[in-house]
């Protein structure tokens, strides 16, 4: 019994995917990201998303394992909108692993939350748990209008009806990038592998790594005082790192202005952070 | 009595016939040629292994370099060409998305001829060759080549010279039509610069960007490339963060990302610009190219602009005060404030509040890439009244739809009736191959040849070269194809200006005679292998050829002041149509991952919608959803309304891009065309649409309309997603 | 127990054996037309609104159902946690009764543990209807296989498999073995192929010494057993919700919350058998008065409690005062389109129970009738309104949706009903609805007094 809660508290702690090959980690600078949605489209293309049509859209029923959120912050004419794209946060703690009944959710060697479409029976217990909502159920055997189907990518299944399915990192790259490191005896280099929405970002505001290289822009990011988690009070521990966005606070030209009150709640610690940082030279993205 | 040994002689002889016959047969039988082999494959087809295609994206006029992963023979991914100077990696929506246009099940697989009720049937190539070089021939001979009419868009391509060569040879008109034009941008640069062509915008050396308009991480000239600037503008390896400031009536992508967002009024956007010019000379701002300028005596004071433009004259004297003490500011001027009756002059103004802020040769610099001459209100409505008085036999649409695109208050529906023959040249079934005669289907951009002058080139002369990446799916031809075989049928003059057997052939001849024109030496051939391998062919510039904008001193700009189809009491708000990036002006409404991408201002899915304001919604009785009547001088039609605060209460924003009639499953009949509201209003200088100079009048009918969005609740309730200490 | 409450048992006067016997016997022998007609309806009913559309949605997906990206449970696991709650009572209740020798269980413990077994077996169907592939849910159990694949240990949902099997399990074994002195009683009294089939059924009872006295401690054994496991499958029930971190479901209350939901709707559903075993099948002699008063103030205790732990919920949320914890709690009683729901479940399991205080309403079969079946619908609603309130909206507002359930799951919610009833229609034909061999051991002293007098 004790080697049992040995080995879970271990699995708990900090860090404890730092000893394998990589740790996969994704940073957003929300002061790049312009909402504009090219990655919602390459993930869409890359992952053999279904095309879920206008009905299943108004039943709240999309399927987009990337999709870009947006805040409305004060009225008009102080309004301001922002945008922050949200996918699978692979979390090392991830309340989704507990849930699945069946192991057809588990955390890989690399520090991805990997989801194994054949062995799940669709209980929709993970979807409940991830309080991110970047799981998304196939409600129905989704299917293709002729000859759309000649564009789905063959490295990614197609999911049937019942299954769970989640941004996987796009782990058919990385799985391709880290085949051909090893062929030539090597680790996989910064940057070799990136997701489909990393790739397409027009403005470079996704960067893609590993985070057990220190030397990775990924990590470089991550060091980045503007370098958040987002609902880090759910002690989730997610792969996915944010950079807050580096815009002055809304109302600081007139002296506060009118505030909400859940505006009025957060203002005070917002100081620090909010000031518009620079980036050092060395953390900046190529 | 049959003896032993006839039995097998009989037996032998049988089996010797038998035999025979199958080896006759074996060798008698067709060879099979469906199957492809995979002992002897396509030297590109390794079953398992991507191959890449450097190739052109053609969804918008930007020109970007992709990158397109092949397997097994079909198109699977479209990325950003990273050696592309436009794109560097970047790939956008629309453009990800043409795959859809590739492989969309509504799209034509062979040509189509109209059965006369409605409705159309497929044909042969021959037949519809037949029956055009027979129209054609004949009006030829008759020398009324006056009455052909071929329209298309704005590409600076070989497929378009080789139209405009075609349309030349034969005498016949050629229009290139959009509906938001570089004319006006043309003419400033024009006017204030002192160059041909469109300028440059170093937006990422930038300290500071205030843009009157200009969406430029939306929609606005070439996105990616200026996203990819954007990206370093904000957190760049120079260690700067640079600040960005919007002034637009409705808050548009690039709204949404600014430091500060000014709602000016519609039309006022050009004072502005020439208040703030004054302003930074009187403070000293100005070189010596602008000395005789003076006070620049015809603009407003600072606080007469910002009073027009009804934005408080604090922040517009704090947008001076960052102006006046910016290192490399850089002011952009397009979308609608460029698009009103006085819109080469508002660019004008903000042009020379660049002059007067020393950009130009520094974030501000001349384009080489020629620009298109776009056809003007009047040259459309020339066309209108030829066709009205029966004067037009044949109109050729090549790739364009402006029955959708273009205000129907121009008459080009009605133009289209009245034409003897229409011939579309399109993919698809669209509004306006639903008038034509014949829709002859075309390639998809990913199955034929072609190039594109990219703009904004940087620097340099950049051509990017287009090149099938996988088979003709279907029976399809490319515009050129269709063009080139024309001539070759119609002989004579025209044959002579298009000798060329295909696509690949005409574009590979046009680089050579470009090649030969710039006298540059060396090897062609393997010039134009690179440029296949590379997907692009980027030719440095000489020193004198880089830097062309005038040392001549322009004339000081007048201040300029939109006016507005319909009055004030009749039609008390302005609509403000913008362009998104996913649909374009029409051109992603059939892409079912267009249609499936969430507005990111509004989120709304599947359909177009009308921004109003929180405070006119409570005024009118609007809440999220409510189907509107949105009524203008020039047509009227029903809508959802989406509230937010992003738009000024006098202003009703709407897409454009929605409300096909045609165009396939995924577009037809979704949204409503705001465009089939505007009033045919023009700019004064350019004859230019001006697009964003109409009023309307908003009625309320009282019912839900069909409005899907993915959003739920789009404020934070004080959560700490945007990071902590609340929301920026 | 003193003989004036033996005596208040039975509100027509003690019964004699014989007549014990023939009364419940009859019960299995003699079928009217009306119960072939109301199983017939219900049967029916049950294939109509449960079975189609069960089939449907097999075949379309989960989709039939009006669950979507945010609300990815719905009425399904609501009503599978109503079904387990309405279990609740009837094994347990017997079970402690029997261990505290309160006697005037005897006449009802049959029915109300048959009621477990059947709420049991729809709850379980509610799980299959619920998975998105019924193909697979086999993989819920551990199944040894080349591939070393075991279900994961820490998932509450294998908790929730483990605890219901085991309690299925225990319950069925419980009433059968209560059951074998009475498929004894029916053998002998019948001929033919019934007798054959119950002289199966009761293992060969004989009723030696032997036997009785093995019953009698194993019976006891078994009560020892249920109990705990009563209480514990509720609670590992509500860790499926409790485990997960959303809003208004992430709560350490949830466990007594559900254990005392469950048995407060169990002990409503009994009283709602009873009257119809009243009504329908003539035990109107055995079930009386004293049965309806004490289960009554169960009834009222339970209420008190559910109502201190609903106060609890909300106290915790506001004191926590996250946003959170704030939008959810104001979600699901004001701003959501639940609301009323919550106002009704309020209305209906706090305030309607407030009327059993009087002992004219609690003797009052009709109106404890109309009360208990309030108090289900008020329980149904409690779980409906705790998944589709809470699920909705999580964390990150802008993807805060709705749920409302379709036709389909409507459908089978009705038809979920007919199920139950249809499997206790049949139960009521074989199983004798009364124990009648523990009736007759309260009488036994009755009419020893009686004929000493």
């Amino acid at each position: 019994m004790s080697k049992i809660t040995d080995t879970l508290r271990q699995y708990r702690a900090d860090g404890y995917f730092a000893e394998f090959d990589y740790h996969w980690t994704m940073a957003i600078d929300l002061d790049q990201c312009t909402g504009c949605g090219a990655c919602v489209v390459a993930c869409q293309a890359e992952n053999n998303l279904p095309i879920v049509g206008e009905k299943r859209m108004r039943q709240g029923r999309e399927m987009k394992w990337l999709r870009v959120e947006r805040y409305w912050e004060g009225d008009y004419p102080d309004a301001r909108l922002s945008f922050i794209p949200i996918l699978c946060q692979q979390c090392d703690k991830a309340p989704c692993e507990i849930a699945c009944p069946v192991f057809a959710t588990y955390h890989n060697q690399d520090g991805l939350n990997a989801q194994v479409y054949n062995r799940c029976i669709g209980t929709r217990t993970c979807a409940v748990y991830c309080p991110y909502e970047v799981r998304f159920f196939n409600w129905f055997t989704y299917t293709w209008d002729e000859p759309l189907e000649q564009q789905l990518n063959p490295d990614v299944t197609v999911r049937e009806k019942g299954v769970m399915e989640k941004c996987t990192f796009c782990v058919q790259r990385i799985n391709r990038a880290k085949d051909l490191a090893r062929d030539e005896g090597r680790r996989v280099a910064d940057g070799e592998v990136q997701p489909a929405c990393a790739q397409s970002c027009p403005t470079d505001a996704i960067v893609f790594g590993d985070r057990n290289d220190t030397d990775s822009a990924v990590s470089r990011k991550m060091r980045d005082p503007r370098a958040y988690e987002v609902l880090k009070e759910l002690n989730t521990a997610p792969s996915v790192v944010y950079l807050k966005n580096a815009r002055e606070p809304l109302h600081a030209a007139d002296g506060g202005g009118h505030h909400d009150g859940a505006n009025a709640q957060a203002a005070e610690p917002r100081a620090a952070a909010a000031e518009p940082r620079m980036v050092e030279a060395e953390s900046a993205v190529t | 009595m049959v003896s032993r040994r006839d039995i097998f002689k009989y037996a032998a002889g049988g089996g010797v016939g038998v035999g025979v016959g199958l080896l006759l047969g074996e060798v008698n039988q067709r060879p099979l040629e469906t199957l492809l082999s995979t002992h002897i494959p396509p030297e590109d087809f390794s079953p398992g292994i991507d191959t890449w295609y450097n190739t052109l994206c053609r969804m918008c006029p930007a020109g970007c370099g992709i990158s397109v992963k092949v397997r097994e023979g079909r198109a699977k991914k479209i990325e950003g060409n990273a050696s592309h100077p436009v794109s560097r990696g970047g790939a956008c929506a629309l453009g990800q998305a043409s795959l859809n246009a590739l492989y969309n099940p509504d799209r034509l697989r062979s040509p189509m001829r109209a059965d006369g009720e409605g409705g159309f049937i497929p044909a042969s190539w021959d037949e519809a060759f037949d029956e055009l070089s027979a129209r054609l021939g004949a009006l030829q001979a008759a020398g009324m080549g006056r009455r052909v009419w071929v329209l298309t868009g704005g590409a600076l391509g070989s497929g378009e010279e080789a139209l405009s060569r075609f349309s030349e040879a034969l005498g016949a008109n050629l229009l290139r039509l959009a509906l938001d034009t570089t004319a006006n941008e043309q003419a400033a640069a024009k006017a204030i610069y002192g160059f041909e062509g469109l300028p440059h915008y170093d937006i990422a050396s930038a300290d500071l960007v205030v843009s009157f308009g200009a969406d430029f991480l939306g929609s606005w000239r070439s996105p990616i490339a200026y996203a990819k600037a954007y990206g370093e503008f904000r957190q760049g390896a120079n260690g700067r963060r640079g600040h960005l400031a919007q002034i637009e009536p409705r808050m548009s992508l690039t709204g949404a990302n600014a430091d500060e967002w000014l709602p000016a009024r519609p039309g006022t956007e050009g004072a502005l610009a020439l208040a703030l010019a004054a302003e930074m000379l009187r403070r000293g701002r100005g070189g010596e190219d602008v000395a005789n300028w003076g006070g620049l005596s015809g603009a407003m004071s600072l606080a007469g602009a910002a009073e027009q433009a009804d934005i408080p004259l604090a922040r517009v004297e704090a947008l001076a005060e960052r102006l006046a003490a910016a290192e490399t500011p850089l002011v952009l001027g397009g979308g609608a404030a460029g698009a009103g009756t006085r819109g080469a002059a508002a660019l004008s103004a903000v042009a020379a509040l660049n002059r007067v802020l020393g950009a130009p040769g520094g974030t501000v610099r001349p384009n080489l890439g020629h620009a298109a001459s776009y056809a003007s209100v009047p040259d459309i409505e020339a066309f209108a009244s030829q066709a009205a008085s029966g004067n037009v036999s044949l109109v050729l649409l090549a790739g364009v739809d402006p029955a959708h695109d273009l205000p129907d208050s121009l008459g080009i529906r009605r133009a289209l009736e009245r034409a003897e023959l229409v011939v579309s040249l399109d993919s698809f079934i669209n509004d306006s191959a639903s008038q034509a005669d014949w829709v002859l289907a075309t390639d998809s951009f990913l199955e034929t040849w072609g190039d594109d002058i990219s703009s904004p080139g940087a620097g340099s002369l950049t051509v990017t070269l287009q090149q099938p990446v996988q088979e003709r799916l279907f029976d399809t031809l490319s515009i050129t194809d269709i063009v080139l075989r024309l001539a070759a049928r119609l002989g004579g003059a025209v044959a002579q200006a298009l000798p060329h057997a295909d696509a690949q052939a005409f574009t590979r001849a046009e680089w050579a005679r470009v090649w030969q024109s710039l006298g540059l030496n060396g090897d062609f051939n393997e010039r134009f292998r690179l440029a296949q391998q590379n997907g692009v062919w980027d030719a440095p510039l000489a020193e004198g050829m880089a830097d062309t904008i005038s040392p001549e001193v322009p004339p000081p700009p007048a201040a300029p002041g939109s006016e507005f189809a319909g009055g004030e009491s009749e039609y008390p708000f302005v609509l403000h149509p913008f362009v998104t990036q996913g649909f374009r002006e029409g051109q992603g409404a059939n892409l079912p991952w267009i249609q499936e991408l969430p507005d990111p201002l509004t989120s709304v899915v599947y359909g177009s919608w009308a921004e109003v304001n929180p405070a006119t919604a409570e005024q009118l009785g609007l809440g999220m959803g409510d189907l509107v009547e949105i009524e203008s001088p020039a047509g009227k039609l029903s809508v959802p309304v989406v509230v937010h605060p992003g738009v000024r209460p006098d202003v009703i924003a709407m897409p454009l891009g929605h409300g096909h009639r045609g165009n396939g499953r995924y577009a037809k009949g979704r949204g409503a065309n705001a465009a089939s509201l505007l009033a045919a209003q023009s700019d004064s200088a350019t004859g230019a649409l001006a697009w964003a100079a109409t009023r309307v009048a908003l009625k309320a009918l009282g019912k839900r309309g069909r409005l899907t969005r993915t959003g739920g609740l789009s404020r934070t309730l004080g959560r700490q997603i945007l990071g902590p200490g609340g929301e920026h | 127990m003193s003989s004036v409450l033996r005596k208040q048992m039975f509100d027509h006067g003690p019964p004699s054996y014989a007549e014990v016997n023939r009364d419940v016997i009859n019960a299995l022998t003699t079928t009217t037309w009306r119960y072939w007609l109301t199983l017939g309806i219900s049967a029916s009913v049950a294939l109509l609104f449960f079975i189609a559309p069960w089939i449907y949605q097999i075949i379309v997906g989960v989709g039939a159902a009006g669950m979507n990206r945010n609300a990815m449970w719905g009425t399904y696991l609501s009503n599978f946690i109503f079904w387990i709650g309405l279990s609740h009572s009837g094994t347990l209740l017997s079970a402690v009764l029997h261990i505290t020798q309160s006697d005037w269980r005897k006449s009802i413990y049959r029915s109300a543990e048959a009621m477990t077994l059947f709420s049991l077996m729809t709850a379980a169907l509610f799980v299959m209807v619920h998975v998105g592939r019924l193909w697979f849910v086999h993989w819920t159990f551990p199944v040894p296989n080349p591939m070393e694949l075991w279900p994961n240990f820490r998932s509450p949902l294998m908790f929730d498999v483990m605890a219901i099997l085991t309690y299925l399990t225990a319950s069925s074994v419980f009433i059968y073995m209560g059951s074998l002195p009475d498929f004894a009683a029916v053998r002998d009294a019948s001929k033919g192929l019934r007798r054959r089939i119950y002289a199966v059924l009761c293992f060969g009872w004989r009723g030696t010494a032997q036997e009785w006295h093995t019953l009698g401690w194993s019976y006891t054994f078994f009560a020892v057993l249920v109990i705990p496991l009563a209480v514990s499958v509720h609670s590992i029930v509500s860790w499926d919700f409790a485990m997960s971190t959303v809003p208004g479901l992430h709560q350490t209350i949830f466990a007594p919350y559900f254990v005392c939901g469950a048995i407060y709707s169990g002990t409503a559903g009994i009283v709602t058998v009873m009257w119809m075993l009243r009504r329908y099948m003539g035990f109107g002699r055995y079930i009386g008065k004293l049965h309806i008063d004490n289960l009554s103030k169960l009834l009222l205790v339970l209420s008190l409690i559910w109502t201190y732990i609903n106060i609890c919920e909300l106290f915790t949320a506001w004191y926590a005062d996250t946003s959170f914890e704030n939008e959810a709690i104001l979600y699901r009683i004001w701003e959501g389109p639940f609301w009323w729901l919550w106002w009704e479940m309020i209305a209906f399991c706090a305030f309607v129970p407030l009327l059993l205080f009087s002992r004219r309403i609690r003797q009052n079969w009709n109106l404890m009738l109309v009360i208990s079946i309030v108090i289900n619908i008020g329980m149904l609603t409690e779980r409906f309104v705790i998944v589709a309130s809470s699920l909705p909206r999580k964390f990150l507002p802008d993807v805060f949706g709705t749920y409302f359930p379709s036709l389909v799951e409507i459908s089978i919610t009705v038809g979920s009903f007919a199920v139950f009833t249809t499997l206790f229609l049949l139960f009521v034909k074989i199983f004798p609805a009364v124990s009648i061999y523990e009736v007759k051991e309260t009488l036994a002293p009755l009419r020893k007094r009686e004929a000493s007098a």
